[in-house]
């Protein structure tokens, strides 16, 4: 496997504008000769696929959901980074690229991140010049906050629902390319192979979710848009739709997947109820700045929280961390949540949780203080919970939240496979090994407004295509693959739900891929996956038919490649000894328990290729070169 | 708990379409209505039929792709609340529980719970929107914004195009959300110079899609699970009345 | 001009005929009964106004009866054609709907609307065209035509009287929603004047319904003979 990042010569600052000069460019008047398939229409495929149909290339767009704003994008609540500086803080380009450097804890390229940095300034222009109705200050200039990990104010937010906002501007912008015929849009449509041609991506097969007809679509680029793969533990704050279909069997075509086991782990979500519970509930992480999080001392405890004196409670972070206490950043807090709930003294009824108590801050600032800070989170909890936040603490655990790996990519964020790009979520490119709140917005909206329609041209300038048809033999041959696959999945006719398996398969993944790994739980889950594998291939029942929407069927193919995924991590997770942002090996930590880097054996992007199936991937590394940063241990003692 | 469901069961567009009862047994109070629906979907797979389809996605009331009538209430009648916000603690053991889909002439069914929203998004793509291309742009602090307006817009801004205006609307008429869409850009500079343009073009769509007409219900904004104000209703009378008196360029978009 | 055709037939522009046409007739019908509760002031005062609006200078009586016969014949087509388009626009009922804001009046503007209509055709068959319950030429002692004996016989029937009043009360209930509606439809929506403009002008349609009722109300108990 060919892993050259092609990063630009030069110095770290002009890296961007010099190799946007030395690219190539398409004249305007042929753009519409070349095919682009967008698969996925959130932040960064909405924004791609409007900015491609713009320019003028001949563009198709896919999602699964029945109109391309219902993208995961929109349930994002913090905000968008942007290196601004308008609160004249202090803040720069190459501080925004340096905390995210330090918050990606050294697993990072730096060419890509300083991008990134620099690309940021011009989102905000776009989305305000789009309508995007960002907070604004009495002045009538935007508002800006401050989110964790970083000590300026550099987020933009529209109210809770920044992501939704954002994605509003780029479908509005998408639907006005779709209504100008530039863009033709397939919602309801489902990725389930990548057709290659002559080494080259050169399509996509598809299912209408609607009709169940399996149809080929042929380009001259394919761009992977289609987020993240957190839901290979069931239970995450992901939406149900997310999946890791498309960039999995990308992968098994030939694509490379890098640090598939780095996943972030968000502290503060409300905990599992039940059995039947079917997603979590991520709470804003702002709480944490009013409220104490603390268990009972005692294991075992049954009293209500009010009831327990404040004597025989332990306000675990700020005891383990005194100077940022209850704000440390998130795997930390996290990893400390999970550490007492394993010592048995975990609150609610399921034992794991512990509480958010505001007692002390209504204390000092008054119900009315609060409320107006917190009032919407309060109610929203209040709905799911059905207790009263201002009378009894809340109630928050860990859940997944995101996955900083995904597709290799190059500094064009292309993959390995020649005309197949990855954007947002779904490449591995610019979080390292745990993300900054309100970095993923960002980064999606770069990829797809900046980057891409910047480097993509330069592909189509200097590749020579050749006329595909979609009777090809090797066209036509993924397709009939596709059908045997939807066609074996109907005919295993055994007792099991496809639901049931991923179940399954998200505790396994949850108890040993997830807040903490260790060389034994990630081999014992090695042997439950390939078990869990096996019976899935004889035991599950699929029920309805091929030709009409059936949700069963879509969630089966979903959950065998949640499967084979969830394989690799552990198997990513397993050969990553060392402990580095969201992945955190217990045999690689200091003696207060913190995360132990190891420079010397990992600075590195793992990279797996696929090999064939029932075979072991393959591991590749691409090495990461630091040139303008110094490696640091990060404390929040 | 224990509940008996009266679902609307239709296998296709062209099929006619029936309520078929379902018992739903030993439901949590805590959960959602989504998740209980779950429930009895893997009860039917097991038994050899096929579940019951229904649009979800974030399951948190932002995407809004969940879209249920139940006991004649879209979204079960919950002040701001979505189909999977809404927990089962709200209904009693034994109720008898009647779950259909939005039911409008521009909506058609596809099959059970699932509706086709399709018109929104070409109300949206006839001009609900801001025409800039990717780049090019002045700075994003150029033009000052008063915070009231921004406020203003983005009460418009939130509407998740659910399509509960519509179900739940007598005339199942589609005003609040398009007014939403075009209030949100009237509100702000941004959105001046296609102004008059955007309001013709839009209700143009919206009356082509086969929605009923507004007869000032409000239904909609008791209904909307994200309480948008019926108040953006008149701002698209205004601005639609204006415009149609004032706007030059020969033709509306045809 | 195709712009105003274009604006008729958008459900837009037929809103803003339905309100117009809708506050017109109100307006109508705020001089009507004024001009009616003369007939408590005595037969002399009604008649003369009944007369002398009859021999109006230039044709003027004409002028508006044409004025009056176009605001209704816009504002019945207009309502019978939103209400086909609307009942079309869902074809499939709902097995059990509930409602949790729009009125009783509201919902049920057609249906009052017509039975304002069918009144108001009983209505001028009676006392415009006298072709129903007219007892042949009335005059005053002033050689007037004398309405004001007309209108009293007519409601000293008490199915008649029963009739105007139930009709006042009907028109009652569609100007109850009406009134507060037009405003919408006009655009005229501001938090701090809704609750003048939403319960203030239905309170002035109750009042002027009432006062119309009060009329045969009055000559069935005998406070006008
Ligand atoms: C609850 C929550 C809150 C968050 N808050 C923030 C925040 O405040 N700030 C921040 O920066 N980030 C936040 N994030 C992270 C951020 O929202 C996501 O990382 C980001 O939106 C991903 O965007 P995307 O465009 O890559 O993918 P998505 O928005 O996930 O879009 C994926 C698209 O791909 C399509 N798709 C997927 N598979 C297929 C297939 N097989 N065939 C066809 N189409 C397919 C889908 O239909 C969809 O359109 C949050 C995440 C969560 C879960
Ligand atoms: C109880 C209340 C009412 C009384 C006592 C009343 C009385 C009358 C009388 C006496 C006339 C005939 C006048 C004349 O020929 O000189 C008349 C005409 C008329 N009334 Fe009424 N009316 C009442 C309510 C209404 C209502 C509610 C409406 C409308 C909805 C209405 C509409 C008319 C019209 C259109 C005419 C014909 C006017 C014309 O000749 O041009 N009336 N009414
Ligand atoms: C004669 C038969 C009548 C019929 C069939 C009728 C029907 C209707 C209907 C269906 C509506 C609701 C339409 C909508 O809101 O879009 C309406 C509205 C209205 N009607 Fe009538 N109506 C009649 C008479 C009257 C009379 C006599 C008056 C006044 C005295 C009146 C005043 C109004 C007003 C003010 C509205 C509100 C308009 C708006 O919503 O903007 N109507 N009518
Ligand atoms: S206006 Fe409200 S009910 Fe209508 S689509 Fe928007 S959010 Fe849904
Ligand atoms: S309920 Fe319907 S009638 Fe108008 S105000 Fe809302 S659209
Ligand atoms: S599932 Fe997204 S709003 Fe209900």
């Amino acid at each position: 496997m060919q892993l050259d990042a092609k990063i630009p010569s030069g110095p770290l600052a002009d890296k961007w504008d010099k190799h946007r000069f030395d690219m190539k460019l398409v004249n305007p008047a042929n753009r519409r000769k070349f095919r682009v398939i967008v698969v996925g229409s959130g932040l960064a495929g909405a924004s791609a696929a409007a900015t491609l149909g713009e320019q003028g290339y001949h563009v198709s767009c896919f999602c699964f959901q029945d109109s391309p704003r219902r993208a995961h994008s929109i349930a994002a609540q913090g905000g968008i980074n942007a290196a601004k500086n308008y609160k004249n803080d202090g803040d720069s380009v190459y501080r925004l690229f340096y905390d995210t450097i330090k918050g990606g804890d050294f697993r990072s390229r730096e060419a890509n991140v300083y991008r990134l940095a620099q690309v940021s300034v011009q989102i905000i222009d776009q989305c305000v010049a789009q309508g995007v109705p960002f907070a604004r200050e009495y002045g009538g200039l935007l508002d800006n906050r401050s989110f964790g990990g970083a000590q300026v104010s550099r987020t933009f937010y529209a109210r809770g629902q920044t992501g939704q906002q954002l994605l509003i501007g780029a479908y509005q912008a998408l639907e006005r390319q779709i209504g100008l015929g530039h863009v033709k849009m397939y919602p309801r449509t489902e990725m389930l192979d990548l057709v290659l041609v002559k080494g080259q991506a050169r399509g996509i097969v598809v299912r209408d979710l609607v009709t169940g007809q399996i149809t080929t679509h042929l380009a001259e680029a394919v761009v992977l848009a289609t987020g993240g793969y957190g839901n290979v533990f069931y239970l995450s704050t992901n939406a149900k739709g997310c999946n890791v279909t498309a960039t999995h069997r990308a992968w098994k075509r030939g694509a490379g997947f890098a640090n598939p086991c780095f996943t972030q782990i968000h502290p503060t979500c409300i905990p599992v109820s039940g059995d039947y519970q079917s997603k979590l509930t991520l709470m804003s992480e702002s709480l944490r700045n009013d409220g104490r999080v603390w268990v009972s001392q005692k294991p075992g405890e049954t009293r209500a929280p009010n009831e327990i004196p404040e004597s025989e409670r332990d306000y675990f972070l700020e005891r383990k961390y005194p100077s940022f206490g209850n704000l440390s950043p998130r795997d930390i807090s996290s990893r400390a949540a999970k550490e007492v709930c394993d010592a048995g003294r975990g609150v609610g009824p399921s034992g794991k949780g512990v509480y958010l108590d505001f007692r002390d801050a209504i204390k000092t600032f008054g119900q009315p203080t609060i409320a107006a800070r917190y009032g919407n989170l309060f109610q929203m909890y209040e709905k799911i919970t059905a207790e009263d936040p201002y009378k009894v603490p809340m109630r928050i655990y860990p859940a997944v939240h995101y996955t900083m790996g995904g597709l290799w990519v190059d500094y064009n964020l292309m993959s390995n496979i020649p005309g197949l790009y990855v954007l947002g979520e779904a490449n591995f490119s610019d979080h390292g090994a745990n993300r900054l709140g309100a970095s993923a917005l960002m980064q999606g909206l770069a990829d797809g407004y900046f980057v891409l329609p910047a480097t993509i041209g330069d592909y189509f300038a200097k590749t020579k295509f050749e006329n595909v048809s979609a009777e090809q033999a090797e066209v036509k041959q993924v397709e009939t693959e596709v059908s045997a696959l939807i066609k074996k999945l109907l005919s295993i006719n055994g007792k099991r739900t496809p639901d049931s398996f991923h179940k399954q398969l998200g505790k396994v993944m949850w108890e040993k891929c997830g807040m903490a790994r260790t060389k034994k739980g990630l081999e014992e889950a090695l042997v439950e996956i390939d078990a869990i594998r096996q019976e899935f291939w004889s035991n599950l029942k699929v029920t309805g038919t091929h030709d009409n929407l059936n949700s069963a069927l879509e969630n089966a193919g979903r959950v065998a490649d949640f499967i084979e995924h969830a394989h690799l991590m552990c198997r990513d997770a397993l050969s990553r000894e060392e402990s580095c942002g969201g992945h955190f090996r217990e045999e690689y930590q200091t003696e207060e328990g913190e995360a132990l880097r190891d420079d010397e054996r990992f600075l590195h992007a793992a990279v797996w290729e696929y090999t064939g199936q029932g075979q072991a991937p393959k591991r590749h590394v691409e090495p990461l070169e630091y040139e303008n940063i110094k490696l640091a241990t990060r404390s929040y003692k | 708990m224990d509940l008996t469901l009266h679902v609307w069961r239709q296998k296709n567009a062209s099929d006619k379409g029936k309520m078929v009862q379902y018992q739903a047994k030993n439901i949590s109070p805590d959960c959602s209505f989504l998740e209980m629906l779950d429930q009895v979907n893997e009860d039917l797979i097991k038994g050899n039929e096929d579940p019951i389809s229904f649009d979800h996605d974030c399951r948190e009331g932002i995407c809004g792709s969940c879209s249920m009538v139940i006991n004649g209430k879209t979204h079960g009648g919950q002040k701001g609340t979505t189909t999977c916000q809404l927990h089962m603690r709200h209904f009693k053991s034994g109720d008898n529980v009647y779950v259909e889909p939005w039911r409008a002439k521009a909506f058609p069914v596809i099959k059970d719970l699932v509706v086709d929203r399709g018109p929104f998004d070409r109300i949206v793509a006839a001009g609900g929107f801001v025409s800039v291309n990717t780049g090019g742009v002045q700075d994003a602090n150029a033009v000052p914004i008063s915070k009231v307006q921004a406020d203003y817009a983005m009460d418009a801004a939130e509407c998740i195009s659910c399509g509960a205006c519509v179900a739940s609307c007598k005339n199942a008429s589609a005003m609040l959300f398009v007014a939403a869409k075009v209030s949100h850009l009237a509100h702000l500079p941004q959105g001046q110079p296609e102004r008059k343009r955007r309001v013709l073009n839009m209700v143009k769509q919206m009356d082509a899609e086969g929605f009923g007409s507004c007869t000032n219900q409000f239904e909609c904004e008791a209904a909307c699970p994200k309480q948008i104000s019926v108040q953006f209703i008149a701002q698209m009378y205004r601005d639609y009345l204006g415009a149609s008196l004032s706007y030059q360029e020969a033709e509306a978009k045809e | 001009m195709s712009w105003i055709v274009r604006l008729m037939k958008s459900s837009l522009g037929a809103k803003y005929v339905m309100a117009i046409t809708g506050l017109g007739l109100f307006v109508f019908l705020i001089g009507h009964v004024a001009g009616n509760l003369l007939l408590y002031v005595g037969q002399s005062a009604m008649n003369e106004y009944a007369v002398g609006l009859r021999n109006l200078p230039y044709g003027l009586l004409w002028v508006a009866r044409i004025g009056l016969i176009v605001v209704f014949g816009l504002h019945i087509f207009m309502a019978y054609y939103l209400t086909l388009k609307n009942k079309a626009a869902r074809p499939v009922a709902y097995h059990n709907k509930a409602y949790l804001k729009a009125s009783f009046a509201s919902r049920t503007m057609p249906m009052t609307g017509t039975i304002v209509l069918l009144f108001l055709l009983y209505h001028l068959a009676h006392y415009t065209f006298r072709i129903v319950n007219y007892s042949g030429e009335l005059v005053d002692p002033a050689g007037l035509d004398d309405v004001y004996t007309m209108v009293v016989q007519g409601f000293q029937q008490p199915l008649i009287s029963m009739l105007y009043i139930a009709a006042m009360l009907v028109l009652g209930f569609h100007l109850q929603h009406g009134l507060s509606s037009f405003t919408q439809s006009l655009g005229l929506n501001h938090s701090k004047y809704n609750p003048l403009l939403r319960k203030g002008f239905p309170v002035i349609g109750w009042v002027v319904v009432l006062a119309g009722a009060s009329i045969p109300l009055a000559v069935l108990v005998g406070f006008i003979k």
